[in-house]
């Protein structure tokens, strides 16, 4: 029986740091990059994942392949302030709360993390040690590790948790080791979703 | 009759990249004027397809599983004799499951099923841009 829900930061709950950076960037330079650098900077944004780049080497990197004219401290905050919540999705973990243990896989370092965490209010809805910081976690490769961890962390068994993630390469690699996901495309799916499994009330 | 085309461009992983389009085929008929008709999605590629099914995670990874079985990604595939790329597993794929699929339109709106979405399966072992087009046709 599911008591616990993971749910994946980047995609689910807020916008990914990456995708944020291009959005800020392509904003201070007027004009769309191109898909190689969109790639790179995606690239970068998984080394970020795990804690192979911090922060401000991400901004740096990210200011030097795109000549973009912000000085680091500048994109920096700009990513922290544009890191924005998926829409719905706090509704559905409102309702959520309280009922079932519920974690998120923070995907981000901490100093973009903490204050999108404050900004959005996730506090009380993953209170304590709930939200697993994937870059702090020194993880060789973040599928499938990130989720013996997560069910490690919650002292959960397999059966018992519930992975809500973005990406089909992610919830396909949970499906085959056994865990029970649920690929997220928007908020009214996930309801969908969550209501099929009986954790929320069928929409 | 209106008959009108659009293109929308994709930047996946490639490998096994599954991408729900099914809202921004709805934002091309929408903007069609279409109220009455059809819309069809066409991937214009030969490394992936197009298909109408449920987006869970099960169906997906039992998808991914089928095709494993059928068309391995090691195989000793005559396109590879050529030595230009090494793709014919995902060649062969999109001849099983198609480039396109036809939804029809009514009300203004795409008229699926309910567990229907529209994916495109990007199954090329390199990443670079991946163009749907989507003709959407009726009065």
């Amino acid at each position: 029986m599911i008591d616990t829900i993971f749910f994946w930061q980047d995609g689910v709950i807020t916008t990914s740091i990456a995708n944020t950076a291009i959005e800020q960037l392509e904003d201070a330079m007027g004009t769309t990059l191109d898909m190689d650098m969109r790639l790179q900077i995606r690239d970068w944004g998984l080394d970020l994942q795990l804690g192979r780049l911090e922060s401000p080497e991400f901004c740096e990197k990210v200011l030097g392949l795109t000549e973009a004219p912000l000085r680091e401290r500048e994109l920096f905050e700009r990513i922290q302030d544009g890191l924005a919540p998926v829409p719905g999705v706090m509704e559905v973990l409102q309702e959520l709360k309280g009922q079932y243990d519920l974690w998120m896989i923070g995907l981000c370092p901490s100093d973009w993390l903490t204050p999108i965490a404050q900004r959005l209010d996730l506090m009380p809805v993953f209170p304590g040690e709930s939200i697993l910081v994937c870059p702090e976690a020194g993880l060789d490769s973040l599928i499938p590790d990130v989720f013996e961890l997560a069910m490690q962390r919650a002292a959960k068994s397999i059966g018992q948790c519930l992975l809500v993630a973005p990406n089909p390469a992610i919830t396909t690699a949970a499906v085959n080791m056994g865990l029970n996901a649920i690929l997220f495309a928007d908020a009214r799916r996930l309801r969908r979703e969550l209501g099929l499994r009986k954790l929320l009330r069928p929409v | 009759m209106i008959a009108q085309t659009e293109q929308f461009t994709l930047e996946t992983e490639g490998g096994f990249s599954l991408v729900n389009v099914t809202e921004r085929v709805r934002d091309v008929v929408r903007a069609s004027g279409v109220q009455e008709g059809m819309a069809l999605v066409f991937y214009r590629h030969t490394t992936g397809a197009v298909i109408l099914d449920e987006h869970e995670a099960g169906v997906t990874a039992d998808i991914e599983a089928v095709l494993d079985d059928i068309s391995p990604v090691e195989r000793d595939y005559r396109h590879h004799l050529r030595a230009v790329d090494f793709n014919a597993h995902a060649h062969v794929r999109t001849a099983l499951l198609g480039s396109q699929v036809v939804v029809p339109v009514k009300g203004g709106d795409l008229f699926l099923g309910r567990y229907q979405e529209i994916l495109v399966i990007d199954m090329q072992t390199e990443r670079a841009p991946r163009y749907v087009a989507v003709t959407v046709m009726g009065e």
